[in-house]
C-alpha cells in the first residue's frame, strides 16, 4: 500500500497541464506538522510501505525534512516528487540525512524557452537541471518525469536524451491526464493520433536501447484508447491520497465527483479505519458496484472499470464504465472530443493559479 | 544495450533504488521502488537478499542448496536463474 501525501497546492510553477483541482487549497487550509506526523505513523500502521511526497511543490513546506524523517522512522520507502525549484545545497543534504530514498524531478521541455513558457517560470530548465545533478551528486536515485502533450510531444527523443544525460535511473513519460487544470486546457494540450503513434515508436525503441540500464515507464493516453487504464490499480486497493487540507481520497481527483463525501484526518478516524470501513473507500472497491458492460466483462479485475473520476466527468455517473473503454456507450464521443480538440490548432492556455489572483 | 542474460557466472545486484523491506503488517518481504512493489515469497526473498553485487549466481545456488537441502542442485540452479532473469527483466536487479 502506498500513501500519496499532497502536502500543499502551493507551487512556484504554473503548468497549464497541472492535475491539481481548479479550486486550489490555500496555505491556511493545510494540515500542520503534527497532523502530518500522526498521519504518517497511522499510514504505516495501516500497512503502507511507501510514501510519495507531492503537491503542488512539497519543498514549499519548511517541515518537509521533519516529515521525511518520520517516514524513515516508520520504514516507509520515501519518494519526493518535485519540480526541482528550491532543491538546493541546503535542502537536499538535509533531506538525505533525514532518510529520503528517491527523487523525481519533472521537466516541461528540453529547450530553454519552451520550458520557461510551458511551466510559467523563468529559467526553469537550468534550475531543474541543477536540481537533478545535485540529486545524483548525493547518490540518490533519480526519476525524470515528462508530461507529454501537443506542445512538446514532438520533442520526446530530445527529452529522453536529456534524462539520460542527467543520469536518471528511471524515466517516466506520462501523457497528460485530463483532470483539473489540464481538463480546462484540453484543446491546447491534446495530441493528434499521429503524434501519439510517433511517441509510441520513440518510447518502444528507447526501451529496447536502454534495456537493463534505465527503466522507462509510460502512462498511456485515455482519449484514443481502446481499454482504460487500471486507475490507481483499482479504487481502494493499493493507494490512498491525502489532500493538503486532510481529505483522505482513493484517487487524486476523487474530490471532483460531486455528491461524494470523503473523510478528513482532522475528524478523528484513523487511516486504518478510513481505509477499511469508510463509505467512500468501499463505494467503488472491488467489482460489486459495477454496472454493465463491466459487470460481466473478463477485464473487470484487470482494469477495475477504469477511472471513476473520468466516468463522472464525461458521463455524469461515477459508476459507469470509463469512456476510455471501447465498450462504453460514451466512447465514440470521447474519441470525437479528442479529435476535435486535437485539431483545434490553438496553443493558448491559462496558467494554473489560485482563484482571485488574476 | 547491456548484456541481460543471467548465467551461473553473473554477479547480480539489487539496483540502488530498489529496497528490500519487511511488511510488518502482513509479515512478508517485499521490494519497494517508485511506482512498484513486488511481494516476495520465501524462496524469492532468499534470492533477492543475496543480490549484493558480491556473490555469483553459482555461489547463491550453493547457499540455497545447503538451506533447502531437500531439493537437488540442478533444480535449484534452474529456479534461481529463472527468478533472477525475471528480476532483471523487470529492472529490479542488474548483472
Ligand atoms: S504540474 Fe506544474 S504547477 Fe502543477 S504541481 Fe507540478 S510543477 Fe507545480
Ligand atoms: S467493460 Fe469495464 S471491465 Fe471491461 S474492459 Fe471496459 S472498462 Fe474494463
Amino acid at each position: 500500500m502506498a500513501l500519496i501525501a499532497e502536502l500543499t497546492h502551493r507551487c512556484p510553477m504554473r503548468c497549464p497541464y497541472c492535475s491539481n483541482p481548479i479550486e486550489l487549497q490555500r496555505a491556511r487550509q493545510e494540515l500542520g506538522t503534527d497532523q502530518w506526523l500522526r498521519v504518517i505513523s497511522q499510514a504505516a500502521d495501516a500497512g503502507c510501505m511507501q510514501i510519495h511526497f507531492t503537491g503542488g511543490e512539497p519543498l514549499v513546506r519548511r517541515d518537509l525534512e521533519t516529515l521525511v524523517a518520520a517516514a524513515a522512522e516508520c520504514s516507509l520507502y520515501s519518494n519526493l516528487i518535485t519540480s526541482g525549484i528550491g532543491l538546493d545545497r541546503t535542502r537536499l543534504p538535509a533531506l538525505v540525512s533525514s532518510g529520503l530514498e528517491h527523487v523525481q524531478v519533472s521537466f516541461q521541455h528540453s529547450e530553454r524557452d519552451l520550458a520557461e513558457h510551458l511551466g510559467g517560470y523563468r529559467d526553469a530548465l537550468s534550475k531543474k537541471m541543477a536540481a537533478a545533478n545535485l540529486v545524483r551528486e548525493y547518490g540518490l536515485p533519480l526519476t525524470i518525469n515528462f508530461v507529454v502533450h501537443r506542445q512538446n510531444i514532438r520533442h520526446a527523443s530530445d527529452m529522453i536524451a536529456l534524462a539520460i544525460s542527467l543520469d536518471a535511473q528511471r524515466i517516466e513519460i506520462a501523457n497528460v491526464q485530463f483532470y483539473g487544470w489540464a481538463l480546462r486546457n484540453r484543446s491546447a494540450l491534446i495530441p493528434t493520433r499521429d503524434e501519439l503513434k510517433e511517441l509510441d515508436e520513440i518510447v518502444s525503441s528507447a526501451r529496447i536501447r536502454l534495456r537493463g540500464e534505465i527503466t522507462i515507464d509510460y502512462v498511456a493516453p485515455d482519449y484514443y484508447a481502446e481499454r482504460p487504464k487500471a486507475c490507481m490499480d483499482g479504487w481502494g486497493r493499493r493507494t490512498l491520497v491525502i489532500s493538503p487540507s486532510g481529505y483522505v481520497l482513493p484517487c487524486h481527483a476523487a474530490h471532483s465527483i460531486a455528491g461524494m463525501h470523503f473523510e478528513n484526518v482532522r475528524d478523528g478516524a484513523t487511516i486504518a479505519e478510513i481505509w477499511k470501513s469508510s463509505q467512500s473507500f468501499n463505494q467503488y472497491r472491488g467489482t460489486e458496484w459495477m454496472l454493465e458492460p463491466c459487470r460481466s466483462c473478463d477485464h473487470r479485475e484487470r482494469d477495475w472499470g477504469g477511472c471513476r473520476c473520468q466516468a463522472f466527468a464525461l458521463t455524469g455517473d461515477a459508476a459507469k464504465t470509463d469512456p476510455a473503454c471501447a465498450l462504453s456507450a460514451h466512447h465514440a464521443r470521447l474519441n470525437q472530443i479528442g479529435e476535435k480538440d486535437a485539431s483545434s490548432q490553438t496553443a493558448a492556455f491559462v496558467y494554473r493559479q489560485f482563484s482571485g489572483m488574476r | 544495450m547491456k548484456n541481460t542474460s543471467v548465467t551461473l557466472h553473473s554477479v547480480p545486484r539489487l539496483k540502488p533504488h530498489m529496497r528490500l523491506r519487511l511488511d510488518k503488517v502482513r509479515n512478508v518481504w517485499s521490494i519497494q521502488a517508485p511506482e512498484k512493489m513486488f511481494v516476495l515469497d520465501a524462496p524469492s526473498h532468499a534470492i533477492a537478499s543475496r543480490c549484493t553485487g558480491e556473490t555469483t549466481v553459482e555461489r547463491i545456488v550453493e547457499e540455497l542448496h545447503s538451506i533447502f537441502s531437500g531439493a537437488d542442485r540442478d533444480t535449484i540452479a534452474e529456479d534461481v536463474i529463472s527468478q533472477l532473469q525475471d528480476f532483471v527483466d523487470k529492472g529490479v536487479v542488474e548483472i
